[in-house]
């Protein structure tokens, strides 16, 4: 009677325990800086998907990048892990200026670093970004916010576009 | 006339040394008088702890529901209740060596059985000082390999020792030695290694794909441990346990591979409680302590005697632990 009162509560608080811990990961499971696009003027975010097309310089098919939404003002740019720098090709589509010849790049250099973030978002490369080039056709300029790039969930990277101040793409952060 | 000042001055001496000089001398024929009879009683008729001593030798007492000691007349059958010990600290049943016990912790390998992938276990000795205090050292062993399933690298950490160090405080430390209820404090200590292999890195937009392993690391981790659990008697001297532990890191040492996901005596560091499982063994200690001399009854003043109260024990006996 003694021994299966234990057992049952040897199990209750099993059961208890795994129930507090915590479980999934709350940020990302791979190091991917978070980009903001904002006008330079006004400081406002720019809508990335009425506004421009970006891929990776040497990406697979130069297959472009989609922000999560049609409206989002921020997306992830994913570094190379096999390599000390990417460049993002940045392509206007408004009309006037969707000419290649308006074309921005962006080049960072970074090293790499091997991270284990945890059991549950894993182990990964963490990135220390080293310089950053850029052309200036309509970008004003680049903004490195936190150099170390990191699975941590937030925006490291703002881009500042030279737009009219009432410019229709933008929208309120 | 020179002849009679010296004798007048002999005399004055004489009369000085006998008024001065005169020591107390005990009356060798005192003379009792109804007075002299009934001073001694008069003068200690207010004394409340010899009044409270008289009731005392007539009554029997118990302790009631809120611990207080409760006198009962045994001619008349009046509770009263004696205010002399309202506020004294309880005191120890127990001696002060009480008992010694070891244990063995075998939450992990329960643990193991349900999918832990850590830990091996751990062994403990506690000093019982009145059945109230226990001083406890926990050395145990600690392992880990990981490999969880959907993500990409194996967690491994060799063998390691780990130690922790506190108390527990039995809140039944006047009652049946055989049943324990407690809180304790603990504070850990590991010094380990670990490292992480067969990382994969995918990136699905540039199409590329690396795998790595990261070099051993060496760390060191405290943490501190607010424990609350019971034990039970189960059979002779052996004894069964269980706690539930919150514990928290104090101070780990840094590395810019990362925190190491376990801790040998900690556990994962995905969850502040945790428990722990103990089969115990205890031995008594009482043959350490001084026993009280056959006959000797003390009573301090106000206080209780022993031998009145329906809960004690006879004057030359002690309890001692169940063997």
């Amino acid at each position: 009677m003694r021994i299966g009162f234990f057992v049952i509560v040897v199990l209750v608080l099993l059961a208890a325990i795994s129930s507090c811990n915590t479980s999934g990961c709350l940020d990302n499971q791979s190091s991917i800086p978070l980009a903001g696009f904002y006008a330079s003027g006004t400081d406002k975010g720019i809508n990335i998907g009425s506004v421009m097309q970006i891929h990776g310089v040497g990406a697979p098919g130069d297959s472009l990048l989609s922000p999560s939404t049609s409206s989002a003002s921020n997306i992830y740019l994913p570094m190379r892990n096999a390599y000390p720098s990417v460049s993002w090709c940045l392509h206007y589509i408004q009309e006037n200026i969707s000419d290649l010849a308006f074309n921005d790049t962006v080049t960072f250099d970074y090293t790499s670093h091997p991270y284990f973030a945890s059991q549950e978002c894993g182990a990964m490369y963490i990135y220390k970004i080293k310089r950053v080039e850029y052309t200036r056709h309509l970008i004003d300029s680049v903004v490195v916010v936190d150099s170390t790039i990191t699975n941590t969930d937030i925006e490291r990277l703002r881009f500042y576009f030279r737009t009219g101040a009432t410019d229709e793409n933008t929208s309120e952060e | 006339m020179k002849a009679r000042i010296a004798v007048i001055g002999i005399i004055a001496l004489c009369a000085a040394s006998v008024v001065f000089g005169q020591t107390p001398r005990r009356r060798a024929t005192p003379v009792n008088t109804a007075a002299t009879t009934t001073q001694a009683v008069n003068e200690t008729a207010g004394d409340t702890s010899r009044i409270n001593a008289k009731r005392r030798a007539g009554s029997i007492s118990y302790l009631d529901d809120k611990g207080r000691t409760i006198f009962v007349d045994t001619i008349t059958g009046e509770e009263w209740t004696d205010s002399t010990v309202i506020s004294q600290v309880p005191k120890m049943e127990y001696p002060l060596l009480h008992a010694l016990t070891v244990g063995v912790n075998v939450w992990d390998p329960i643990m193991r059985a349900f999918g832990q992938k850590f830990g091996i276990a751990d062994a403990w000795v506690e000093l019982s000082l009145h059945n109230r205090y226990k001083p406890i050292v926990e050395l145990g062993l600690g392992t880990a390999a990981n490999t969880p399933s959907g993500m990409n690298f194996t967690y491994k950490s060799p063998m390691s020792v780990y130690f922790r160090l506190g108390a527990n405080y039995n809140f039944l430390y006047n009652s049946n030695p055989d049943y324990s209820v407690y809180a304790g404090l603990r504070y850990g200590f590991a010094s380990f290694k670990y490292h992480i292999e067969n990382v994969d890195v995918n990136d699905s937009y540039w199409g590329e794909s690396s795998e790595f392993s990261m070099p051993v690391q060496s760390a060191t981790a405290g943490w501190l441990e607010v424990v609350f659990g019971l034990r039970v008697k189960i059979w002779g001297p052996v004894s069964a346990g269980w706690a539930v532990k919150y514990h928290s890191i104090l101070h780990e040492s840094g590395s810019s591979y990362g925190k190491p996901w376990y801790i040998p005596g900690y556990g994962s560091r995905n969850g502040a409680l945790t428990g722990s499982f103990s089969i115990s063994y205890t031995f008594g200690l009482e043959r350490l302590n001084k026993k009280k001399a056959n006959g000797v009854i003390t009573e301090t003043s106000g206080a209780p005697t022993e031998q009145n109260t329906v809960s004690s024990l006879p004057a030359d006996t002690e309890k001692t632990p169940s063997e």
